[in-house]
């Protein structure tokens, strides 16, 4: 037995010690470097940037439309509060003149009445013009 | 370790983004208050557009009772509101039946 040549794979002995790819890293150099925290924090600080500006652009557009819509809303408004004041003020002034016997406003606010419209005539006036 | 240019900038930036956000919070107050005050300013608006046939109701039916009965005190009511009646005859009418006009509001 001892007088067999010698297979090759007892010839090809490795001459450097064999090293798992996992037990110490390749670039070893490369992971020395230390990177600097400058970009990612940038880019996070600018994320945390666009989206508060985005929002208050959308916001002033919003409070422009509003302001637009409320300015739309004035004269409607300002009549709306007119025709109150004028409706309250002649159903009171009939009420008051039906409970002094005349016979018109008595025959309208009976025809209100009828209608589910029921005055008071000791109700303070409204304060619609406040707005 | 950040540079001190690297720094400030960051610093900077990040500020700015403090700011838009209050910035925000103060609009977006701003705002729901607004769109609340329009929202209750077109329901006056809506409600007062549904009484407005009840009151051309009133004054036509004050206008015609008062032309009808000749009443001085319905007369003075509209006149108070700001509204004139005057009987106008009718030029070929049989029936001698006055017809109020309104005006003067």
């Amino acid at each position: 037995m001892s007088s067999l040549p010698p297979t090759p794979e007892h010839e090809a002995a490795p001459a450097t010690p064999v090293r798992s790819p996992y037990s110490e890293p390749r670039h070893h150099e490369h992971d020395a470097r230390a990177y600097s925290p400058f970009l990612p924090l940038l880019l996070l600080v600018l994320a945390g940037v666009a989206w508060p500006a985005f929002q208050c652009y959308q916001l002033i557009n919003e409070k422009q439309a509003l302001a637009t819509v409320h300015t739309n809303q004035n004269k409607p408004f300002e009549d709306s509060g007119k025709l109150r004041n004028s409706l309250d003020g002649i159903a009171r002034d009939t009420a008051l003149l039906a409970s002094k016997g005349n016979p018109g406003a008595k025959l309208i606010v009976d025809e209100l009445a009828r209608r589910g419209v029921t005055i008071n005539p000791s109700a303070p006036p409204p304060a619609a013009d406040k707005k | 370790m950040l540079k001190n240019r690297e720094f400030w900038i960051l610093t900077a930036l990040a500020a700015l983004g403090l700011v838009l956000a209050l910035t925000n919070m103060i609009l977006f107050g701003q705002n729901r208050q607004a769109q609340a005050e329009i929202s209750s300013r077109a329901q006056f608006i809506q409600q007062s557009a549904q009484l407005e046939p009840l009151y051309r109701e009133i004054v036509k039916a004050l206008a015609d009772l008062s032309v009808r009965n000749q009443d001085s005190q319905l007369r003075d009511l509209l006149a108070k509101q700001g509204i004139t009646v005057s009987a106008n005859p009718p030029p070929a009418a049989t029936a001698p039946t006055p017809e109020p006009k309104k005006g003067g509001r």
